[in-house]
Order: structure tokens, then sequence, then C-alpha cells
């Protein structure tokens, strides 16, 4: 099955009406009849919980660099294989999410490679609505995802040269966006300069939202990587004194206009969307709109535990909230 | 004359039966049963270095022994909201705290310090 | 033989829709393709304030089972117990505790955010640490009782000399305006019980349950009536006043309740304004106990007693209503409050009409002038009490 029908709490309008609309959508899609109504498992809400925060712990530091081949003249070819799948995940403890998904998990996965390659991404649909895939970038209207729909069943392959360089990222074109987005079809895209930056310990992190009861209004979750309080509660990250930290920071959360993060006891060099090798700014605030990307550049000058968190309070008591341990 | 007598002997021997193991159940469960000590040491702002989720029998005596092996001047206190285990006066480096809990039926529980946020774990009694 | 067919035929319903109900319990329903998702419903039935914690005594009134996922304070994630399961059965209850420093006075909002990720809320308006049934508190609240409902009772009886003085041709005046008192008190409790009915889970039939208890107390005034009235056809003074006297307690019962159960849920912050405007409001009640013993005697033994009648039950209320309250028995009791009134209005009107019509009764000068004395009475004392 696919996604769990929602759950509407009496007296909500917006939440009976958002159930009644995901429930006519699964209905429509041919997974409402037959076996009665999907059930998400109650009884495995710990592994699934284990699932979301495995994947978001690898998502820090997991790049996925395709298939490489060197093409005669030398240009890389790089071969990348995403699919669609509408899932129930957790995006907190022992909240259950009825997720679409790039490859099964929220975010989809980070996309690595390095400015000029030749890209292929072959995709596959394998939910039960249309989905596509959008990349930020240089690229031919054909490939833009967003007027090749891909039916249910349906492939489609993505191919253009990676420019410019920068952390870019890749989202759901399908109509409504809001909610192609908001159910969590992105992931991060980075294309590399052709002169490296400098070694430094990089991570990824992508700030979202999860509407969970899909009232379409505000979100009741905020992670990085897609579990709330992951880096907080579960991973503190670990890292040393005066080592350069890099942070790929992508900002995908809807229904909010604005995310960010703040670091205790560090400032950090900003490179806003990562397409210049000179940073625009020295705080320890940055402030993202939606889709809006940052690469970030600290040291922690002594050891012990410091909070990373978004600076809207009211999202970091909702699950943004990590902390680096920083070792001697 | 026999089957009068009979009856009621073996309607008070089917109650005894059904009705005992629930009291032997009960008297264990106040205090009659041994104890198990369960340590826990607070350091770098954790329990155990990593919040532990700990399980627990029902009706189970636990003899929790609190220690604040902390290397530097932190104050920490031990909390179990929902089992009566209130925070109590703050607990400086080397000291410790002793506190004997009769588990619950059944349920989850928090166990957290009262002043460091994040600084805690879940109980978690499974029922029989 | 046609006694089996007879009995086959009782039972031939029943057996249908057993099997009918089995029949649809293990998948029947599927057929229908307009089964909707299933609605979530989590009642929190009461919210207790403690030293440094919140507890919450949830039930799951959906369909399915319920699972608790996270809580919320104010729109943050906290930690909390619970108590027996996360998984809440139908119907099932849990205690969840949250080790929260809450501040005396302030509005707090709870959370509870399924397992399906919606948001089941609860506003207090007013953090109020939680009364423990100690003898102090039990003090207290019988205080507030008395003040609020054995008091004003007496009071209002002290005005029977009074009205023993005045002209006999005004007693229709007095029995009108004790049945627009009346009146009133019957219209404000059903619309105190339709305001709980509007916030209690759709499956306790709010409504029907008031309802219900107003039906039974409107007959069980009608049987007690008749009994008292021993046969005579038309009841005594004494048996009239008794009556109103229990018209007027059920209904204070409901108001004890209100007012112990809105201090002990946060609702109000019962100043000393608002208990003068209820012994003010109450006071009123007691000249409602005193219209049918204008005429013939009635000893101080029987004042007394219809005293504690009228007034008593105030002090059982707030004792319910602030230690054990519970929605659905406030809905129970202020349905019978309300019946038990309108009954007494009903037995005054058939003893001022004397064998006529009430109504055109109740439409002649001085009758029609004490109704609306005695509604706008009400009106107006009530009014204190507003907020």
């Amino acid at each position: 099955m696919t996604a769990a029908p929602r759950h509407a709490r009496s007296g909500g309008l917006h939440a009976a009406m958002a159930a009644f609309v995901a429930a006519s959508l699964l209905t429509a899609a041919g997974c409402g009849t037959g076996a009665g109504p999907a059930k998400a498992p109650l009884g495995s809400a710990d592994s699934l919980s284990a699932q979301a925060r495995d994947h978001a712990i690898r998502t820090l530091t997991e790049f996925d660099p395709g298939k490489v081949t060197v093409l005669p003249g030398g240009r890389k070819l790089r071969e990348y294989t995403v699919w669609a799948e509408e899932k129930v995940v957790e995006v907190a403890p022992g909240i259950r999410f009825p997720a679409w998904t790039y490859n099964g998990a929220i975010p989809g996965p980070t996309l690595r490679c390095t400015e000029g390659d030749s890209i292929r991404v072959y995709f596959s649909n394998r939910g039960t609505m249309p989905h596509s895939m959008h990349f930020h970038g240089y690229h031919p209207a054909g490939m833009d995802g967003v007027f090749e729909q891909v039916p249910p069943g349906g492939t489609f392959t993505y191919a253009f040269n990676a420019e410019p360089y920068g952390l870019q990222l890749y989202h759901c074109h399908t109509m409504p966006a809001k909610m192609h987005i908001a159910r969590g079809l992105y992931g991060v895209f980075i294309i590399d300069p052709k002169t490296p930056r400098p070694p430094a310990r990089e991570m990824v992190m992508m700030m979202n939202g999860f509407d969970t009861d899909l009232n379409g209004e505000d979100n009741e979750i905020y992670t990085v990587n897609g579990f709330a309080n992951v880096y907080f509660r579960d991973y503190p990250i670990p890292v040393k004194v005066n080592e350069l930290q890099r942070v790929y920071l992508v900002n995908i959360t809807e229904l909010d206009l604005v995310n960010s993060m703040h670091t205790h006891a560090t400032f950090f060099h900003v490179y806003p969307t990562g397409t210049s090798m000179t940073p625009s700014t020295f705080t320890d605030v940055v402030t993202l709109g939606q889709a809006e990307r940052a690469i970030l550049e600290f040291k922690y000058p002594f050891p012990g535990r410091y909070l990373f968190h978004a600076h809207q309070n009211e999202f970091a008591e909702l699950g943004w909230l990590g902390q680096f341990e920083v070792k001697p | 004359m026999p089957k009068r007598v009979l009856f009621p002997i073996l309607l008070l021997l089917a109650v005894a039966a059904v009705a005992a193991p629930s009291l032997v159940a009960r008297l264990s469960a106040s205090g009659a049963g041994p104890e198990r000590t369960v340590a826990l040491s607070m350091r770098e702002y954790t329990f155990n270095g990593s919040n532990p989720t700990l399980q627990f029998r029902p009706g189970e005596r636990i003899h929790f022994i609190v220690t604040n092996d902390e290397s530097t001047n932190v104050l920490h206190n031990f909390r179990v909201v929902g089992m009566n285990v209130e925070c109590g006066p703050p607990l400086k480096p080397g000291e410790r705290r002793e506190v004997t809990v009769t588990m619950p039926k059944s349920g989850e529980f928090a166990y957290t310090c009262c002043t460091h946020p994040g600084m805690g774990g879940k109980m978690k009694v499974e029922k029989k | 033989m046609n006694r089996w067919k007879a009995a086959a035929a009782a039972v031939l319903p029943i057996v249908l829709v057993a099997a009918m109900v089995v029949w649809f319990a293990n998948g029947g329903s599927r057929l229908l393709t307009l089964t909707p998702a299933p609605i979530e419903r989590l009642a929190f039935e009461r919210v207790e304030f403690k030293q440094q914690e919140i507890v919450l005594h949830v039930r799951n009134e959906g369909p399915e089972p319920f699972q608790v996922g996270q809580l919320l304070v104010n729109d943050a994630l906290w930690d909390f117990s619970i108590t027996p399961d996360r998984t809440l059965g139908k119907l099932g209850g849990a205690t969840i505790s949250i080790p929260y420093d809450w501040i005396e006075g302030e509005p707090y909002t709870v959370t509870v955010l399924s397992g399906n990720g919606i948001r089941h809320v609860k506003t207090i308006d007013i953090a109020t640490r939680t009364p423990a049934p100690t003898p102090r508190l039990l003090l207290v609240f019988a205080l507030l009782g008395v003040y609020v409902g054995v008091a004003p009772v007496f009071l209002g009886l002290l005005w029977l000399p009074a009205l023993r003085a005045a002209p006999r041709a005004w007693l229709d005046f007095w029995l009108a305006l004790t049945m627009g008192l009346l009146v009133f008190l019957g219209i404000d409790t059903l619309k105190e019980a339709l305001e709980i009915a509007g916030r209690v889970p759709s499956f306790v039939n709010g409504v029907l349950l008031t309802a219900l208890g107003a039906v039974a107390a409107f007959l069980g005034i009608t049987a007690a009536g008749r009994a008292l009235a021993r046969g005579e056809g038309k009841p005594s003074g004494l048996s009239l006043a008794i009556l109103i006297a229990v018209g007027i307690g059920l209904h204070n019962l409901g108001e004890g309740l209100a007012i112990g159960a809105a201090y002990t849920l946060g609702e109000v912050a019962l100043g000393s304004f608002l208990i003068i405007g209820f012994t003010l409001h109450n006071t009123t009640e007691g000249l409602a106990i005193l219209s049918p013993l204008v005429e013939g005697n009635a000893s101080t033994r029987n004042l007394v007693m219809l005293g504690l009648i009228g007034g008593g039950p105030t002090i059982l209320g707030t004792w319910a209503g602030a230690f054990t309250y519970s929605d659905p028995l406030s809905l129970l009791f202020l349905g019978i409050g309300a019946g038990a009134i309108f009954q007494v209005v009903r037995i005054l009107a058939q003893a001022q009409a004397k064998g006529g019509s009430a109504l055109e009764a109740l439409g002649r000068g001085r009758a029609a002038a004490g109704f609306v004395t005695g509604f706008l009475l009400m009106y107006v004392t009530s009014l204190l009490v507003a907020g």
C-alpha cells in the first residue's frame, strides 16, 4: 500500500476537508478499494522511527556521486537513479506522515557532481499520481520537469550539463507544487566548482517542515534532514576543535516564509547559493527564503556542546534543534 | 449429604486458585519482592553518556543510584514525571541521590534533569 | 405451535440484526465505497496543575485505536510520561504527565499530536493549582456553596413576614413573580447545558442526555406532586413550596457543579465580585419558595427544611465539580434541574389558574406584571455574574 488515510479531529473543518480530499485522492488512485482503508501499522512505530533517524544521520554526510564514466574528450558522465515513491515515514518519534518521497525517504539523495559534468538522471515514478524532477540550474526547457510530467509507472531521463557551480536543489514540480513539496519530494544537488573548495568536514542540512495534519495552513513539525531533533537527541554531531566545518544549508520549508540557522559560540562565513568562492557575510544567523540556500564555513575554538537551531524559536521547539559535540 | 459439603469446598478452591496469583503479585508489588539496583551516571549533560531507554517489569522495585559524575562544576537533578520522583535539591559533582520506585503496571515515563534541556530519556514498563 | 411461531417471530429480527452486525464488522462495509477515513477524537477529561507538572486525563472517543505521538505545550515539543499505554483502544483512557514549570494565572495550550499527525488541542484560560480534596479545601468549597447557595436562599426566606403583610390581592403577583423567576432559571439551566453539550464528544449526545434528565425530573416531580397532594386534587401551600424548593435545589446542584468545575478547569477566577453576584442572584430564589406560603402557616422548622432543600445541593455541587468533575454527569444534572423547574412552573400555573386556562390567568394585570418583574429581577441580578 502507499499512503495511510488521514484522520481528522472532530470539529476541525480544515482537517476534515483535508481528510476528505486525501481519502478521495486515494480512492481515485485506486488504492481505497479492495482491502479497505489502508492503515499505518501501529506496532512498527519503533522501526519507522529508527529508519527515519538513520536516514537523517546518513543524509548529513552521504553524497551520491552517481555512476561515473569518462567520455571521449575527458568530460565525465554521471548517471543517477531516482524514483518517486509514496510511503509512510516518521518525522518525529511516534508521528507518522504519509509522505511522497524520492528513493523512499525525506530528503531524497544528495546528488553531487562537478561543474561541466554530463548528467543523466533516470527517473521512474512508482507512485499513484504524476510526479517530476525539477532541477535548479541551467538546462534546456524540455529538461525542466514542469511540462514533462511523468505518469504513474512512467519513466523520464533528465539529461543536462552541470552548470553553474553552487549549492542547488531538486524538487517535484507537479501541480499543486506546494503540496508535492510539502509532502517531501525534494533533495540537495551540489555542483562543485572545477577548482575544489578547501578540505573540510562537509555536512548537508536540508531544513523542512511537516504539515502532519495536512490542513495546508501550518507545519506541526520542523526538522533538518527529516527527523525532529535528530542532531539534538539522537546524534549530537561530533566535530573537532578548530577543524573547518562546511554546511550545505538548504531551506525547503513550505507554508512558512523563511527558515534560519543560528550557531552558538561561533561565527560562520556565508556563501550565498555557493556560486562564489568569496563569502558575503560573517555572522551567526542566516535566514533563507523558500528554496534559498547557502554554504556556511566555521570552526569551533573551544570544546563542549553547542546548540544550533532555527532562530525562529517556534521552529526550534518544534524539532529544528541540534547540537555539535566539539572534542579537543 | 457429601455433595452439599463438597460443592462449597470446590467453590472455595476455585476462588482461591483464581485469586492466588494476583494476590501473590500484589504482595510482591507492595514491597515484599527484591529490589534491583539501577545506576545512572550524570556526565557531559547526559545520563550514562547516551540517555538510554530503560526497560522495567510491572511492579518491579527499582533502587536508582544517581550520581553526578561531571568533571566541571555543574549541578544536576533527577526527576521521573508521573512516578512521583520529584526534582529534589540539585546534586553537586560527586554527590549522589538514591531513590526506590515501585514500577507501575505499564506506560512510558520521561526521566530528566530538571535544569538541562535534552538531558534525559525514557523508561518503559511493558505490560505482562 | 402458535406460541413457538410467535417466539420465533420475536427472535428473528434480533438474529438478523446480529448477523448484519457481524457481517458489517467483518468487512462487509467495504462494499460501501463511500466509507470515509476514520475520524480521530480525543477528549480531554480533566487537566490538573500540580507542582511543576501538568497532568492530562485523555480518552479516545473515536472509532479506531488512538496513538499519542508527541506532546506540545504552547506549541513546543515537550517531554511527557504516559500510562497505561501510548496506544488507546476504543474508549480507552490515559494519563499524561508533563514536567512543566507553569505559572499561576497564565493561559496554556496543550496539544496531543496523534500518531497520524493530527492536533488535538486543549486550551486552559487560567492555570490554577488543582485542589486536592483535603479537609481544608472541602471546607473552602463548602463555604463557597454556603455563600452562593444556602445563605441567599435563607435570606430570601426572611421576606415571608413582609409578604404576608402585603395585601391579599397581591398574591397573584407573588405567584407570577415566582414563575418568572423559575422560568428564567429553567432557561438559564438549559443554556448552561447546551454550552456543555457543545464541547462534549458527539458520541455522548449531550443534548439528548440533558433531555433525558429533564424528562425524568419532569415526570418525577409530577409523581411527587401527586403524592404530596394526597388525592386532594390541589396541592397544599407547603407541598407546593417543597416542590419549588426541590426544583431550585436541583438547579443549584447544577450551578454548584458549574462553579466548582469552572474553578478547577481554570475557566474563571472566583473573585469576591463573582461570589457577591451569585449571592444576590440566588436571594431571589428564596423569594420563589415563599409565594405558596403566604396563605396558611409554615413553622420555622419547615422554613429551615425548605432552605436546606433549595440551597444545600449547592455544596454537593461545588464539591463534585471541584474534585470529580465530568461533563456528561453535569449534563444529566443540569437536565434534571431544568425539568424539575419547568414542572414546578406548571404546577404553580395550575394552582393560579384555579381550574381555568393557565396562560389566561398569567395574562391578567397583576400576574403579568409579577411574571415580568420576576424575570427581570433574575436578568438584572444575572448581569452581576455574567462573564
